[in-house]
């Protein structure tokens, strides 16, 4: 599933997409800590197949900057490189809950509004 | 150990060189491209391609990175510092044990000019050659291109200089001490920072010769041939040396 915009640049790269990506990666991380791979097969499982995977990094060094999150260094048990692991700041919670609040109010709106939409259609179709 | 594919490796190189030469921090730079390793390691074991990861413009993807990262001015100016004092105490040297250093006016504002254009377009061209996947025998061309660019404008700096007539200071002997003093410090110093030898070896090479010689009290001639074959000797065996150890090095680790 990949959604097109009339420029032809995919909706990854989207502002919309951002902002709910950000909001998703903030429940993600609020679970327990976790690092980048992780984050991307976690949101392949709920279904966000239109995230490139590289896309999340800038979003995670923006996190990190606001201090929405924090990020540590370990070692792994298997030894190799070190994998840095993402942590939530209190700062990243308060941001989260106003996330679901702004989502909750977006996401009836629109279901309230292509419900109409499909009723509509039905509606002119009998 | 796992390895990556030839292709990630020339992205992550790419994305490193890039930030470097874009002003970021290099522990910074090294942290984001280490994590994107990581990824890649991942995603390659299941069979993705770094394209898959960072979508079809490499360039787009480190303008992206790039963005979200301060520009940092304190090791912009302390690498400018760096470089600035560097090729200053390698003239003021040779000055010093030629039996005094003395500088002129468009020496002290053409040196520090030359300096800020060469390091400008030399960033520039390292953000050009990151984001713009050359093969290697094209990079090489342009480093060369610039390495005749400071020649040149080492040149005109020089040719100024004594075309005109500029106020000229010349140290006193208690003067030149400082001065030979604290270029040697800058070298000790700035080589304990690099934790690099290279700075002081080629100090040595290009100063051992001019006392050698003193010291002999050749004439003019005698002293000037000596001292071609002396350093000219020294360097080719020095970067031989090092050359040598480097593809050892590789032939190790590979």
């Amino acid at each position: 599933m990949q959604y097109r915009l009339e420029s032809g640049e995919t909706l990854s790269s989207s502002q919309i997409l951002k902002g709910i990506l950000e909001g998703c990666l903030l429940s993600i991380i609020a679970k327990g800590e976790t690092y980048g791979y992780e984050m991307i097969e976690k949101l392949d499982h709920y279904g966000f197949t239109m995230v490139k995977e590289g896309s999340i990094y800038p979003l995670l060094l923006r996190m990190k900057k606001q201090g929405l999150v924090e990020t540590s260094q370990k070692q792994l048990p298997s030894g190799g490189p070190k994998r840095k692991y993402y942590t939530i700041t209190e700062g990243g919670r308060e941001e989260l809950e106003a996330f679901k609040l702004h989502w909750d109010a977006i996401s009836s709106s629109v279901a309230e509004l292509m419900k109409e939409e499909f009723h509509g259609n039905i509606d002119k179709e009998e | 150990m796992e390895t990556l594919t030839k292709k990630s490796e020339k992205f992550l190189e790419s994305l490193h060189l890039y930030l470097i030469s874009s002003g970021k921090k290099e522990a910074e730079a090294y942290e984001i491209v280490e994590e994107l390793r990581d990824h890649l390691t991942e995603a390659e074991k299941e069979g993705k391609d770094v394209n898959d990861i960072i979508g079809q413009s490499p360039k787009e993807y480190m303008e992206q990175v790039s963005k979200e990262m301060p520009f940092d001015f304190r090791t912009l100016i302390s690498a400018f510092t760096v470089f600035l004092f560097g090729t200053l105490s390698y003239l003021l040297l040779g000055d010093i044990i030629h039996g005094g250093a003395q500088l002129s006016l468009i020496q002290i504002i053409g040196y520090p000019v030359l300096m800020i254009v060469y390091l400008l377009s030399l960033t520039a061209l390292l953000r050009y050659t990151a984001l713009h996947q050359f093969d290697k025998r094209k990079e090489y061309v342009m480093i060369g291109i610039f390495g005749f660019l400071k020649i040149s404008l080492f040149i005109s700096v020089i040719t100024l200089d004594q075309a005109i007539d500029s106020p000229v200071i010349v140290l006193s002997p208690l003067g030149n001490v400082i001065a030979a003093l604290l270029t040697i410090s800058f070298f000790i110093g700035a080589s304990l920072w690099a934790k690099t030898w290279v700075m002081i070896i080629i100090a040595l090479i290009l100063v051992t010769p001019e006392i050698l010689v003193q010291i002999l009290q050749l004439s003019e001639e005698a002293s000037l041939i000596t001292k071609s074959i002396l350093i000219f000797g020294a360097l080719f065996v020095y970067f031989w040396t090092i050359n040598r150890r480097e593809n050892a090095s590789k032939a190790f680790s590979s």
